[in-house]
Order: structure tokens, then sequence, then C-alpha cells
């Protein structure tokens, strides 16, 4: 069984009548990884808001189905419940929410949903420390309130951080390398590397190539005015990378 | 004295009643009920055409004849102990001293071995009272000008008197249960005296089953003397029909350092003021709150802070969370006094709006005289922001649950200034219960 099936989607911002996707067909498989690329406003972001859940948009048609259910129907702490998880583009801070409570409320409300055991605390412990050390955050940023004073890249580390805690099926990374300096990608994507498994599935939201250097995904998908125009190998991203988006907007307009 | 046809009944009762109460309540000349009680017949209730009461009309408020509890009633003691033992504090080393409709109840009570803390039942202590008591009480409240203060000195059927000579060791708690019954006023006096380079921490707990009727008036007095210190965390869980009337009067010696702190999520009208005056210079004065109130819950919380002598520091820092149709109100009036320079005050007040009928009210007032001084305040007022709870229930945190941790850490601000952790811990875990707590009714 297929982690996610879109079929047909189109959505639209609430209020508003312009359609944003048109019409997006994906299926991702367990142990694959799939890049989405595209220039700015072709509807990546969108893409990554509607399968967390996020309310302002519309879906108008078509279907997302995660492991045989119906994801759209499904509220956003359902969704994460179930493995969804979203790397956001722009992680954002939460004054007075310590790092480690907040790690530590989602995990056992997952685990609750779930009907799992919640972790004790030296067992949580443990586990943070285990991840942290991997994407080389230092045990004083966890001591912090959510993302609060984190540079840009340590807040997408805290992400791949989050992601590592939460252990999702379905991992969405929208936009991972944006504001990452050469070192800061590469711890990154190690971390990343280090959660791909033949059971969990990723979606790599870019757009440059250069993430894929370090990500390197099985199947590359360039998205267009809210259609995917074309799907390919890893190296369609290369291709494009050398012919730039143009080539594949015009055929999309 | 005659009937005022212009007197609301809770006016009337309250004048009438009095002659005869008086036997039945504890008697000493140096209580000054009769002064009180004709300051009262002349104030009355305050309304809203008196500015400082202007967002909290008792008139309209306390709604019918709450006649003035003077005798000890009969009560469930088992009710008393499951009530008392709801007290946020329980978990830690205290000794307690627990009043019952406004009387002392020593069977229920672990008072503090003698040492450097005494502490006295007013109405046990009132005909034989010791010098500290006799010429202290009735001394930091000013009487003639507060129907709250007035009131309570008329009617005070007990309390508690606290001289603390050392340092101790062993924070104390004060517990005022209310039990269900006749509608009634209860008025009860509590009165600190904290010698030179002596400190105390004291606790207060007000609790009641949630069908009780009653106004509770409760005036305290703190005399801080040079470099001593007072920590005070009091919580307010009156029950939902109840009416609470709080003033807090402190005198503050030289080099002393003055914490107060309260959380308030009972009661269908508060009203807690406080009034800090400085009699001594490098001395600070922390005020610092939290309102969690719902359903059509009226909370006010007024500060006074007067700053008569240079060199002295104040903070005040108001949280308030407000659902349903809930009234929050804080009024800051800072003075500074022309000589009082080198003056530091700071003031801040934010309200936290859940629901779309949710009103914040607040009035800040500046009296500043002196021209070296560093005074500031702030007031806002928002709604839970969405692109957070969107993130947090982005991580599977379900939505109550996400709700309950924005609104600690939004109170968390005014939590932080309580010095002792064990007691923001179990603060903080009061915020973070209060959301489901008040929407089951739990």
């Amino acid at each position: 069984m297929s982690i996610l099936d879109i079929k047909n989607l189109h959505v639209k911002i609430e209020d508003e009548d312009t359609e944003i996707l048109r019409g997006i067909d994906l299926t991702v498989n367990p142990g694959e990884v799939h890049a989405i690329m595209g220039p700015n406003g072709s509807g990546k972001s969108t893409l990554s808001y509607v399968l967390s859940g996020k309310d302002d948009y519309e879906v108008t048609d078509g279907s997302i189905t995660y492991k045989g259910e119906d994801l759209l129907e499904m509220e956003v702490d359902e969704r994460a419940s179930a493995g969804v998880f979203l790397a956001f583009q722009y992680p954002i801070e939460i004054p007075g929410v310590p790092t480690m409570t907040f790690l530590r409320t989602a995990l056992n409300a997952q685990r609750k949903a779930r009907g799992e055991e919640e972790l004790t605390t030296p067992a949580f412990m443990k586990l943070v420390r285990e991840k942290s050390q991997m994407l080389k955050i230092r045990q004083e940023m966890l001591k912090r309130p959510v993302n609060v004073g984190f540079s840009g890249g340590e807040k997408k580390r805290a992400e791949i951080l989050q992601m590592a805690v939460l252990e999702p099926s379905l991992c969405v990374l929208d936009e991972t390398d944006s504001g990452l300096d050469i070192d800061a990608l590469k711890i990154v994507a190690e971390g990343v590397n280090a959660l791909r498994s033949p059971d969990r599935a990723m979606v790599v939201i870019t757009h440059y190539q250069r993430l894929l250097e370090y990500i390197v995904p099985d199947y590359v998908h360039v998205l267009s005015h809210g259609r995917i125009v074309k799907s390919g190998g890893k190296e369609l991203a290369l291709e494009l990378e050398e012919s730039g988006y143009e080539s594949f907007t015009e055929q999309a307009a | 004295m005659s009937a005022n046809p212009n007197r609301t009944p809770a006016e009337e009762t309250f004048v009438s009643g009095f002659a005869a109460a008086e036997a039945a309540l504890p008697s000493a000349d140096w209580l000054k009920r009769k002064q009180a009680l004709a300051a009262f017949s002349e104030l009355g209730l305050p309304h809203r055409r008196i500015e400082a009461w202007k967002y909290t009309d008792l008139r309209n408020l306390v709604d019918g004849a709450y006649p003035a509890q003077t005798e000890t009633t009969l009560v469930d003691v088992e009710q008393v102990q499951s009530l008392a033992q709801q007290s946020i504090f329980g978990d830690l080393g205290r000794s307690t001293a627990v009043f019952v409709d406004g009387r002392f109840r020593s069977e229920l009570s672990s008072l503090p071995s003698k040492g450097a803390i005494e502490l006295l039942s007013i109405s046990d202590a009132a005909e034989n009272a010791p010098d500290w008591l006799s010429n202290t009480l009735g001394t930091v409240v000013p009487q003639e000008d507060d129907a709250v203060s007035a009131l309570n000195t008329a009617y005070m059927s007990d309390g508690a008197a606290i001289h603390i000579t050392g340092e101790s060791k062993e924070p104390l708690e004060l517990v005022f249960v209310h039990s269900a019954g006749q509608p009634r006023t209860v008025s009860q006096r509590v009165l600190v005296v904290v010698d030179a380079g002596a400190s105390c921490e004291l606790f207060e707990t007000h609790i009641a089953p949630a069908d009780a009727r009653y106004v509770s008036t409760v005036v305290t007095e703190v005399v801080l003397g040079d470099g001593a210190t007072f920590d005070h965390v009091k919580t307010q869980r009156d029950g939902a029909e109840a009416v609470h009337l709080a003033n807090l009067h402190a005198k503050l010696g030289a080099d002393a350092t003055f914490n107060s702190f309260s959380a308030t999520t009972g009661g269908r009208v508060s009203r807690q003021q406080a009034f800090v005056e400085y009699a001594g210079e490098h001395t600070t004065a922390n005020i610092s709150g939290v309102y969690l109130l719902s359903g059509t819950q009226h909370g006010d919380s007024t500060l006074v802070v007067d700053h008569a002598v240079p060199n002295c520091v104040s903070r005040e820092m108001f949280k308030l969370v407000l659902d349903d149709q809930a009234r929050g109100i804080f009024q800051g009036k800072v003075m500074v006094r022309p000589h009082a320079q080198k003056t530091d005050g700071k003031q801040m007040a934010q309200a936290l709006l859940l629901g779309p009928d949710a009103e914040f009210d607040s009035k800040p007032e500046l009296e500043i005289f002196a021209d070296d001084v560093v005074c500031g305040h702030g007031a806002t007022a928002g709604e839970l922001d969405e692109e957070l709870l969107f993130y947090l229930r982005a991580r599977g945190i379900p939505k109550d649950q996400a709700m309950a941790l924005l609104i600690a850490a939004f109170v968390g601000e005014a939590v932080e200034e309580v010095s002792n952790e064990a007691v923001r811990d179990a603060l903080n875990e009061m915020a973070t219960n209060w959301l489901t707590t008040h929407k089951t009714g739990a």
C-alpha cells in the first residue's frame, strides 16, 4: 500500500477564487524520497500546508489518501499522530514554552493518540540526547523556549530534531535548505538521511537543486502553475539546473 | 440608625445589622468597630460614579442582602478538609492556619512551633492582645475613605495576626474556607509584622464549593521593618457565586523586599486592591498576578503605589486570560512624590482574550512630581496566535492541550516573579489545567 496517494487535487485559498493547485496526482510508496521542485508561486508550499491540514486552504476537488485513509477528513493533530510531519519553511518562535516541554508533550500526545504508553522522563531525556547529538544541537538550545533566539540554521536543525524524535511515516520538508549555509545544510541533510528507511517516505520541496546533492531523491517532479508538468529520476534535477524552469513553465502556461 | 431609602438592600443590612452583630463579635476597644461602621454608613458601597470604582460597581454587583457572619458555623469537617487539601501549596512543607466561615479552627490547623514566628487568632487574642497587635492593627489602613476596609473593620470576626522576629524557615499558609449555606458576608483580617532583618513566606488560599453564596472581605496589613523580606503568594479560588473583596496595605521600611503575587480563578466578582507605601529608601516592591476567568466572572486588580521616599523600585506585572464573557480590569496608580528622586517604577498589564465577548479594561495612572526618575507602563490585549496553535497541533498536540500550553506560557511571565520554584511549578500546573477545568466544570 502506498503511504501517500494524491489524486486530481485542486486547492484554492479560502475566500479567493484563484486555484493554486490545479489537479495534482502523486503517489509515494514506503522507502521512497520524492523531490518537488518548482519556481516561486508554483504551489509548493500550498501543497505542504494542505498535507498538514492548515486552515485558510480549501480543497475544491480530488483526494488525498494517507495509508489508505482519507487524510482530508483528519484534524491537524490527528494527521501528526498518524505519522505526517511537516518541517516548516519558517519555523516560528513560541515564547514561554520550553523546547523540552514541547517535545515531550508532542511525543506523548502522539503516543497516547496511538494507544501507546507515554514515555517516562528518563527514557525521553535519553532519546532527545541521542537525537540532538546527531544534529549537533547543544543542550543549552533545548533549555530555551521553542525556537526563541535560534539562528535560521538552528531553527532548521530543531525541525529535524523534532522529526527524529517523533519518527513520522511521511516527512514533508518545505524548503528546508532555505537560509542554510553549506555546513548547516550538510548537518541537516545527514539528519534527514539518517531517517531514511524502508517503511518511511519523504517529500522534499525545494527551489534549488543544491539540497538534492545531499538528500538524493528517487523521483523528481516539476511543479508549475499548480500542476506537475514533468516527473523523472534524480537526473531531472540536474537537467533543471542547466536549463532553468522556463522551458517547463512554458509548457504549463 | 434609621433606614435610609437610598441604600441598597446590601447596604441597609450592613448598617442596620451592626447592633445585633456587635455583641457576637470579638470585642476590644482597639478594634474600633463603631468608628468603622460610622465611616461605612457615610460611604456606602462604592459605585461607578466614584472614579476608582467605575469598572466595578459594588452597589450593583452585591445584589442583595448578605448579613454578616458572626457565629461559628457547624460544618462538615470532611468537606472542609477535602477543600483545604486542594491547596496548590499542599506538597510543600508548611504550617497552616485554617479559617472556616470566618472563624479560626485550631483542630484543622497545624500552627508553627514557637520560634521566630508567632501566630495568633485575632478572636482568641482580642481580650488580651500583645502590643504589637493592638498598637498596629488598623494603623496601615486608611479607614475613612475605603468602604471595604471600613466594612471589614466593623465586622471582622477573626483572622491571623503574625509576628516574625527572625528568619522563619518554614512557610505559613492561611486557608480561608467557606461552606455552602445562607448568603452571608464574612470579614476577616490579617496582620503581618516583620521585624527588622526578619523574613516571612506567606501563602494564602481562598477556597469554597461552587454554590456557596457569600461576600468575603479580607483586609491584610503588612508592616516591614528595615531590611525585612516578605514573600506572599495568594490563590483566590472562591466559589463561582462569591464576591471577593480584598485590600492589601503595606508599609515598607528601608532596604526591604516586598513580593506579592496573586492567582485568581474564583469568584463571581473580585476586587483585589493593593496599597503600597514606602517609608524607607532602597526598598523594592514587586506586585504581580494572574487572572484566569471564564463565564461572566468579573476580576478587578487595583494598585496604588506611593513612592514617598527616594531610591525605591516598584514592579507590577499582571496577566489576564479572559474567556467567554469574562471581564478583567487593571488599574495601576504610581505616585512619585516631589523628593522621591531615583524612583524606578515599571508596570505591565496584558490580557489574552479567548472569547469575542471577553473584555479587558486597563487604566494606568502615573503621577510623577520628581524629575530624576525612570517610570514606565504598558498594556496590551490580544488573542491566541493561530500560527502558534497550528505549529503545536502540527506536532500532534490536540487543540485544547495546545491552547493550555499557550495560556501557561502567556501567564508564565508573571509566575516567574514568584521566588519559590516549587510554588512556580504548582502555579504553572494550575494555569495549564485551568482551561480543561473550566470547560468541563470539574
